[in-house]
C-alpha cells in the first residue's frame, strides 16, 4: 500500500512537470517566463525590462517580436511562449537566459 | 525495480501525448515549406494519405536518433499509404543540407527556419515532436519527445490509421 501511494505521488509529480520555459525571479517574486499572470507582465513588460532583455539576446529579430507579442500584449499566450522557447537552439536559449541575468533577474531552469 | 520505474516513466510520457477519438480530431493545418532542392512541400500534397509529421533539428540528439526509425516506417508503409515528412527547425537550410549529404533520407525534409509552422500553426512544445495525421486530414495523435517508432504498439497505431481510411 505504501509503495502504491509513493508511486501515485511520483506519477503526479512527473505529470505536473510538463513542457515549460524557465523561472525568472526578482525581488522575491518568481514566475514562469510566459505565464499569463498580470504580475509577470508588470514585472517585465511594464518596466521595459523584456524589451531590454530581448535587445541583448542573440536571437532572430522576428522571434523577439513574437516573444514581446505573446508575453506583453493582449495576445499573451503561455502555449505560444513555450513553443517559441522550444524553437530556440540551445545557444539561443542560453543567450536569452543570460540576457535576463544581465538585467538583474535570477533564472532557474525547470528540471524534471 | 527497473520495470516499476519504466512503467512510471511511460505513464508520465503518456500524460504529454494525446490521442484523439475520430469525433474529437481537429484538422491539421496546411503548410508550404521548401526542401533542400527548393521544391515546395505542402501537407495538402498528401491528401488521402496517413501522414507522420515529425519536427526535428540537427542540434537535437534525440531527434537525430529517431531518424533511422522514421526511415524504417517509410520503407515499411509507403506502399500502404503512409507519407513521412520531417520538418527541420534549424535556422539555416545549409546546416540541414550538410547533414543530409552525410545521411540522406528518402522522404521530404522541408525547413521551417522562421518557425511559422512550428510556433504559429502547430504550437509545438519541443523537439522531437510527432503528429499522426489521418487520411481525412485530421490530427489523430500528438506525441512529444522521443518515440519508439519501431515498437509493436507504435506500428499498430500506424496500421490502425491506414486501415481506418481504407474502410471508408
Amino acid at each position: 500500500m505504501n509503495r502504491l501511494l509513493l508511486a501515485s505521488a511520483f506519477m503526479v509529480m512527473l505529470a505536473s512537470c510538463g513542457p515549460s520555459t524557465f523561472i525568472v525571479s526578482r525581488d522575491s517574486s518568481s514566475y514562469y517566463f510566459g505565464s499569463e499572470s498580470q504580475s509577470l507582465k508588470r514585472m517585465i513588460c511594464d518596466t521595459g525590462d523584456l524589451e531590454r532583455v530581448l535587445r541583448d539576446a542573440e536571437i532572430p529579430e522576428h522571434l523577439k517580436s513574437d516573444f514581446n507579442e505573446y508575453v506583453c500584449t493582449e495576445k499573451r499566450s503561455r502555449e505560444k511562449v513555450i513553443a517559441l522557447y522550444a524553437f530556440l537552439s540551445p545557444e539561443e536559449k542560453r543567450s536569452l537566459k543570460r540576457a535576463f541575468s544581465m538585467r538583474g533577474y535570477m533564472v532557474n531552469h525547470v528540471a524534471c | 525495480m527497473r520495470l516499476f520505474a519504466t512503467t512510471i516513466i511511460m505513464l508520465a510520457l503518456a500524460v504529454f501525448s494525446a490521442s484523439a477519438s475520430a469525433a474529437e480530431r481537429i484538422p491539421a493545418a496546411d503548410f508550404a515549406l521548401q526542401d533542400m532542392s527548393g521544391k515546395t512541400v505542402r501537407l495538402s500534397d498528401f491528401s488521402g494519405k496517413v501522414v507522420l509529421l515529425n519536427f526535428w533539428a540537427t542540434w537535437c540528439r534525440e531527434c537525430v536518433d529517431e531518424l533511422p526509425e522514421l526511415e524504417s516506417l517509410h520503407l515499411k508503409f509507403k506502399d500502404k499509404g503512409l507519407a513521412v515528412i520531417a520538418i527541420s527547425i534549424d535556422r539555416k537550410a545549409a546546416t540541414v543540407a550538410d547533414y543530409l549529404l552525410k545521411k540522406p533520407l528518402p522522404f521530404p525534409v522541408p525547413v521551417d527556419s522562421r518557425g511559422e509552422v512550428f510556433i504559429k500553426s502547430y504550437t509545438v512544445f519541443g523537439v522531437p515532436a510527432t503528429f499522426l495525421i489521418a487520411r481525412d486530414g485530421t490530427i489523430a495523435d500528438r506525441l512529444l519527445g522521443r518515440q519508439s517508432m519501431t515498437s509493436g504498439s507504435f506500428m499498430r497505431r500506424i496500421e490502425n490509421l491506414l486501415e481506418e481510411g481504407a474502410k471508408r
